[in-house]
């Protein structure tokens, strides 16, 4: 079964980009598509994937050419927006009884089933599993035994030894049992130890670059390092601390090499941290303006680097904690009136407009948060946030650029600042879902697909509202579910 | 070794490796003169979610399997570890220099052959040390000068105990004991019989995949 190429939704700007060779601001097909089928698997969240209708975008699969040919026939192409939402629910309609794939199997019964309208390898199971055995497998069952080999293979880093498994077969409760050796293997170095499974799910959000790390190991040019941003992330990953600390953390967690590796926070002002541990290896933001991982030294110096309004450093915020790449026309969510185009960049042209009325609003927050360029005035207000930080770009192109807001919005909410920013997105349904995807990701290789969604959208929930952000209570969760336990 | 016992040794890897569903270690170059047995029967999996363990788990899985540490598994001209060297194509990371933040969606054309010399390198140290006589054996211990078919048992036991973490099957049983007599016949060694029955074991698709 082909997997779905991206989890978070993608907006109806996207869809159009296919449509009619422009991407325009709009609400999401992807909603629209689980307006008219709420009771489809590829639902479960509340909004299908692109993949439902694209190989990649713009490209479409061969639903998403069903579709289109259904889509306002007659109508002049590019569509008028209205055009399309009208006219989406109907074509879906339309396109129901056709099988699209050729898979013998209609769009209804696919959508319905959870399979995959545009992909001919993706069928609904058509006989019924029946519990059998095969050599150490049981299948279409929970199989605590191949879990338990699981386990230490995903958790531990190694397969389980013959007496290990033996443990198994003697245990008055299987499940509990295996539940027991997951604690065990949450504790590992593999899992939690440095260039750890843990460790190694940070790369992607903090982006490490050797020759400008500074502090041991430090490279040519060392600028800062990002030892600190390791060990928060792995920090609020262990040991059921709140998850959302990525965001919220006003501290900062030391690492302390074993085994075990031990992670120990410490809270100290820049100036403190400047006394204790050089100019190199010293975090510059005030406790009173922290937010987690996208206020260290080197997030600000990776990303926002000497840019006045860091768009880079919120995409890749937005990217890496709530799964949207607005590169990939992800996660749109435009705000009236913009974007202004405080920097004179040319971003209210059409072309541009569709992402930037998302993006630089999203990106105002950060423009109070220095990155190299916070040398010059750092020694003034021993912070690099600093209220005034864009009056310090005389050479700007634009005198508009001083009054940039630092308000701006996120996931369509007003936010005042970067920490409210922060908040919003730690408290969201899909900070969440990134959250679960990154394991997700680790364990099964891939998002899920459309009929795994509802299992997916469960853990999410669950993180959310009864296990309080504990990432490990997630993994007992998951290694519970069918997706992780029937062979 | 001659060319013609690397020949040789070839030949009977693959005759081993294809019985032993190892189907990573041959050259297509090579006949396949072998059917591969039947799959068992009772059904099929749903998902058929089929991983490759990656570096770190293949590491400490033979370092366990062979009692070996971890920098004895594999070195490149006897100094750098294989697992550096061939760190990405053994579905390793490289964030800090090269930007490479997740193992390759895909497998590279690399990878078997680097999971080959990974796996040869590291069962060869294990015969080596094990027919070297300077310490008792610990794997190979039954593949005696007879290379008898008792001895044959008792190895595949092992062997399938160590690399396998389970008991072999009547039938797995068997294909060692013949492939013992044949190499036996043939003239191999001891030490070269161990070898070529451990890379079969190790690079079997149960043992590189989960």
């Amino acid at each position: 079964m082909v997997r779905t190429k991206a989890l978070l939704s993608c907006g109806l700007a996207a869809v159009l980009w296919g449509w009619t060779g422009v991407a325009l601001a709009q609400p999401p097909a992807t909603k629209i598509f689980c307006d008219v089928y709420p009771d489809a698997p590829a639902c479960a969240k509340g909004s299908t994937e692109c993949s439902t209708c694209h190989d990649a975008v713009p490209g479409r699969n061969a639903f998403g050419r069903t579709v289109e040919k259904h889509l306002a026939p007659g109508e002049p192409r590019p569509l008028a927006t209205e055009t399309f939402v009208a006219g989406l629910p109907e074509a879906l309609a339309t396109a129901e009884g056709e099988d699209s794939d050729g898979d013998g199997v209609t769009n209804r019964e696919e959508i319905r089933s959870g399979s995959a309208p545009g992909d001919a390898g993706s069928k609904p199971a058509t006989e019924a599993c029946t519990p059998s055995v095969v050599g150490r497998y049981r299948l279409c069952t929970y199989d605590a035994a191949y879990v338990l080999r699981k386990v230490y293979l995903d958790f531990c880093g190694r397969s389980a030894t013959m007496a290990e498994q033996a443990e198994l077969q003697s245990a008055a409760d299987p499940r509990a049992h295996v539940h027991k050796v997951l604690d065990t293997c949450l504790k590992s170095e593999n899992w939690r130890g440095k260039d750890g499974v843990v460790w190694n799910l940070a790369n992607r959000k903090i982006r490490p670059s050797a020759s400008i790390k500074s502090g041991k190991d430090a490279g040519p040019v060392p600028l800062g390092d990002y030892e600190d941003d390791y060990a928060l992330f792995v920090y609020t990953q262990i040991d059921n601390h709140d998850a959302r600390d990525l965001l919220l953390a006003r501290y900062f967690v030391e690492r302390i090499d074993g085994p075990p590796t031990i992670y120990e926070t410490f809270d100290r002002s820049p100036v403190q941290d400047y006394i204790q541990r050089g100019q190199d290896g010293a975090q510059v933001v005030d406790r009173d303006h922290r937010a987690g991982m996208i206020t260290t030294r080197w997030f600000l110096v990776a990303f926002t680097m000497f840019t006045p309004l860091p768009r880079t450093s919120a995409a890749q915020a937005y990217r890496a904690y709530l799964g949207r790449d607005l590169a990939m026309q992800e996660g749109i969510v435009p705000i009236a009136g913009e974007p202004f185009d405080y920097d004179a960049k040319g971003v209210k042209a059409p072309e541009c407009a569709s992402c930037h009325a998302t993006l630089d609003p999203l990106t105002y927050p950060f423009s109070r948060y220095g990155g190299l360029d916070s040398l010059k005035w750092i020694s003034k207000t021993l912070t690099a946030y600093w209220t005034e930080r864009l009056s310090q770009f005389p050479e700007a192109d634009t005198t508009e650029l001083a009054n940039t807001p630092e308000a701006g919005a996120i996931l369509g909410q007003p936010v005042a600042n970067l920490v409210e920013w922060a908040e919003v997105a730690a408290n969201s349904p899909e900070f969440a879902e990134t959250l679960v995807m990154n394991y997700w990701r680790e364990f099964f290789g891939g998002p899920p697909t459309a009929e795994e969604m509802p299992t997916f959208a469960e853990l999410a929930l669950r993180l959310r509202t009864i296990h309080n952000y504990g990432i490990e209570r997630m993994l007992h969760d998951l290694i519970d579910t069918e997706v992780y336990g029937v062979p | 070794m001659s060319p013609e016992r690397r020949r040789h040794t070839y030949g009977a890897l693959c005759g081993l490796g294809l019985a032993l569903v190892g189907s990573l270690a041959c050259s297509p170059s090579e006949p396949q003169q072998e059917t591969p047995a039947p799959l068992p029967t009772g059904g099929e999996s749903r998902r058929a979610r089929v991983r490759f363990k990656g570096l770190h788990r293949l590491e400490n899985d033979l370092s366990q399997a062979l009692s070996l540490p971890i920098e004895e598994l594999c070195t490149e001209l006897g100094s750098e570890p294989c697992s550096r060297i061939h760190k990405i194509a053994l579905g390793g990371v490289m964030p800090y220099t090269r930007g490479i933040h997740e193992p390759l969606p895909l497998r590279s054309v690399s990878n078997a052959a680097a999971v080959d010399r990974l796996v040869i390198s590291a069962c060869a140290r294990r015969a080596e040390l094990d027919f070297g006589g300077a310490t008792p054996p610990v794997l190979f211990g039954d593949l005696t000068q007879t290379l008898d078919d008792l001895g044959a048992e008792r190895a595949a036991r092992r062997l399938y105990n160590a690399l396998l973490r389970r008991d072999e099957s009547p039938e797995e049983r068997a294909e060692i004991v013949t492939f013992v007599a044949q190499q036996k016949a043939k003239g191999a060694t001891p030490q070269e019989v161990a070898l070529l029955a451990c890379y079969a074991l190790g690079t079997s698709v149960e043992a590189l995949f989960y």
